[in-house]
């Protein structure tokens, strides 16, 4: 899962993404409006958490931009002021969720994944994909009920695969929401990733489509 | 207490009043002076035409030929003449029979003198010679005074009359004047009222020239607040903005359970404190009124996901005209922190519906939660009640926060047991 952080205090910035990181997500940051804005509406992110008192561009015009263009990522937002006024504006202009600073890092990453979760349709915390489940809260995957073993990069995958079960996901979209900004991407090393998964969790799951993408099958 | 409509009131009373009564002095005088000279001029013409008659013969005094006017003849008429010589009497008139009369000596007209029957007479006397005749000779005419007097009255009290009733008409007259001069004041007056109200913005401006500048003045007052509380507004929130950012960067770099974040919440919530009793420092402010029912739109549209979550059901009852006459944020605040309330503590049902009254508004909602013991009830409303305690951000903050907006806005919030079961939060706010 990626995630797009606009927040122009250093401090708190670095925590937010450290806190993303450290809970699976690939995290980008941009520390004024402008760039967030940019960011928001040139990359794929499943989730933005957005500062409203940004320098430059406030956050509500950076949100009503994303909106206009189209851009419909769960966003939650981050207000100081924590009253009603910011968080009705915030929502008018297409947020999800809110923060209040000062807010507890586990709280925003809980709401961040919440939010992803309830963009795919899933209403519940713990989405079932055939054998699957995914925690979304805890990032675990079993299947059968028995933990799986997986690298970071192979939880990346299969939960976005899980979040987006019985659906044909490209390869490039894939790979857009596994990657980091200005980072290359591979598809080659998702092919072999996609083949390790296939042998931890068993054939005839994953299903390739030849030339459109991944689709996971999951007809419970 | 002093009125402009009062005192322009007296005002007319009192110049008309002089006004009317110098002219009713002026014109009567003026009057008693026509009707006067009217009898002077017919005694002198008497007293003409006496001088044209006498005659001297053998050196005594005659008069060859009397006035043939009856008046001069009807005995006591009042209308008397008498020539006199060396003030033996020559002859008179026959209305005075016997009598004869007596005033002191010279030339005049308009003397005063009282006849044989005592009443009052206007006298005209004059001394004569004549040739061949060395006699002082006097000439003396009267007219009655109570005739002179009649004729007066008889012109004097249709004067009074028809000056009464131009004073009436013109008290009418300025009545109205004040009071179509007034109008405009009064207009400006219920504008004011409808500004304070919150159900206008501005002042309209007046049709009379004489207004204007004031409406102006009142409307760039009314402006520059509207701009002056937008603006400290606005550098509040930048205050609690880079306050707030730093504090919440500082609790995630302390460990959970350093003591340190006992105090960061309590900075938070002393910043949050002091940042609302600033934002609403006045008790209202001019020119607001907002319609709730968009209010309880967006509130629940922030509500949305913990609403959705939690299967529960809202129902709205808020009729379209419902308005609150204050700042949207304070409403916002008020029903943003109950309906947070009763979708937290509710189990599946929540109830809001507002009641519109003559001047007031009533904002009713109510959950199916555990309710509230009634002796905490009393304590959750204490303003800054639990300001200084620990424990989770937010909770039980709430219902002070409103009680205390409420409050400044002259209102009120009650708590009682829902018909639903459990909490039910009563806010009475101006309409």
């Amino acid at each position: 899962m990626r995630a797009l952080i606009v927040e122009d205090d250093p401090a708190l910035s670095e925590q937010l993404a450290t806190a993303m990181r450290d809970a699976g997500f690939v995290t980008d940051l941009a520390m004024d409006g402008a760039e967030g804005e940019y960011l928001g509406a040139t990359e794929s992110y499943d989730v933005a958490v957005l500062d409203l008192g940004l320098p430059g561009m406030p956050g509500i015009e950076v949100l009503t931009r994303w909106r206009d263009q189209g851009i419909g990522m769960p966003v939650l937002i981050l207000t100081a002021r924590g009253d009603w006024t910011d968080k009705v504006a915030g929502f008018r202009a297409g947020a999800d969720d809110y923060a209040v600073k000062p807010f507890r890092l586990d709280e925003v990453v809980l709401r961040a994944q919440t939010l992803i979760r309830r963009a795919a349709g899933h209403a519940r915390p713990v989405i079932e994909a055939g054998p699957l489940r995914l925690d979304s809260q805890l990032g675990l995957i079993t299947r059968d009920g028995m933990a799986l073993k997986l690298t970071a990069f192979e939880t990346r995958i299969l939960s976005y695969l899980i979040h987006h079960k019985n659906r044909i996901v490209s390869r490039t979209e894939l790979s857009e929401h596994l990657y980091e900004a200005d980072t290359d991407r591979d598809f080659k090393s998702i092919e072999v990733v996609i083949g390790r998964l296939r042998r931890k969790i068993g054939e005839g799951v994953i299903e390739t489509r030849r030339g459109e993408g991944y689709i996971l099958r999951a007809t419970a | 207490m002093r009125s402009i409509r009062g005192r322009l009131l007296i005002l007319a009373a009192v110049w008309l009043s002089v006004a009317l009564l110098a002219a009713f002095l002026f014109i009567s005088h003026l009057l008693e002076r026509f009707v006067t000279d009217r009898f002077d001029a017919e005694a002198a013409a008497i007293a003409d035409a006496l001088t044209a008659s006498l005659e001297v013969d053998d050196s005594r005094v005659e008069l060859d030929d009397a006035p043939s006017d009856p008046r001069f003849l009807l005995p006591l008429s009042g209308w008397y003449w008498q020539v006199t010589a060396e003030n033996q009497v020559v002859a008179r008139s026959d209305s005075l029979l016997d009598g004869r009369l007596d005033g002191p000596a010279g030339d005049f007209a308009g003397g005063h003198g009282i006849g044989a029957d005592g009443a009052e007479l206007r006298v005209l006397r004059r001394e004569v010679t004549i040739p061949d005749s060395a006699s002082r000779i006097a000439i003396t005419v009267t007219a009655p005074q109570a005739q002179i007097n009649d004729s007066l009255r008889q012109i004097v009290r249709p004067l009074a009359i028809s000056l009464a009733i131009l004073g009436l008409g013109l008290a009418a007259a300025s009545l109205l004047q004040v009071t179509v001069g007034l109008h405009s004041l009064d207009r400006l007056r219920a504008d004011l009222a409808e500004v304070r109200a919150g159900r206008a913005h501005r002042l309209t401006l007046p049709d009379v020239s004489e207004l204007r500048p004031l409406t102006s003045e009142i409307n760039a007052s009314l402006d520059q607040n509207a701009d002056l509380l937008a603006r400290s507004r606005q550098h509040l929130g930048n205050l609690a903005h880079s306050l707030k950012t730093p504090l919440s960067a500082l609790a995630n770099e302390l460990p959970g359970d350093h003591h340190g974040q006992a105090l960061i919440t309590r900075m938070d919530r002393l910043i949050g404190w002091h940042l609302r009793r600033a934002r609403s420092a006045g008790p209202r402010t001019l020119g607001q009124r907002v319609p709730v029912r968009p209010v309880i739109e967006d509130i629940l549209l922030v509500l949305r996901w913990p609403v959705q979550d939690k299967g529960m059901t809202v129902r709205t009852d808020c009729p379209e005209d419902a308005g609150f006459a204050g700042e949207r944020q304070d409403l916002e605040e008020m029903i943003g922190n109950l309906t947070e309330n009763a979708v937290k503590w509710g189990k599946s049902h929540v109830d809001i519906s507002v009641t519109p009254a003559e001047d007031h508004l009533d904002i009713r909602i109510e959950d199916d939660g555990p309710g509230m013991a009634e002796t905490d009830a009393p304590r959750a409303l204490i303003r800054g009640a639990r300001l200084d305690e620990h424990g989770p951000s937010g909770s039980g903050l709430g219902l002070a926060i409103v009680a205390d907006l409420a409050a400044l806005h002259g209102g009120e919030l009650r708590l009682e047991r829902a018909r639903l079961g459990g909490l039910a939060a009563i806010l009475r706010l101006p309409g």
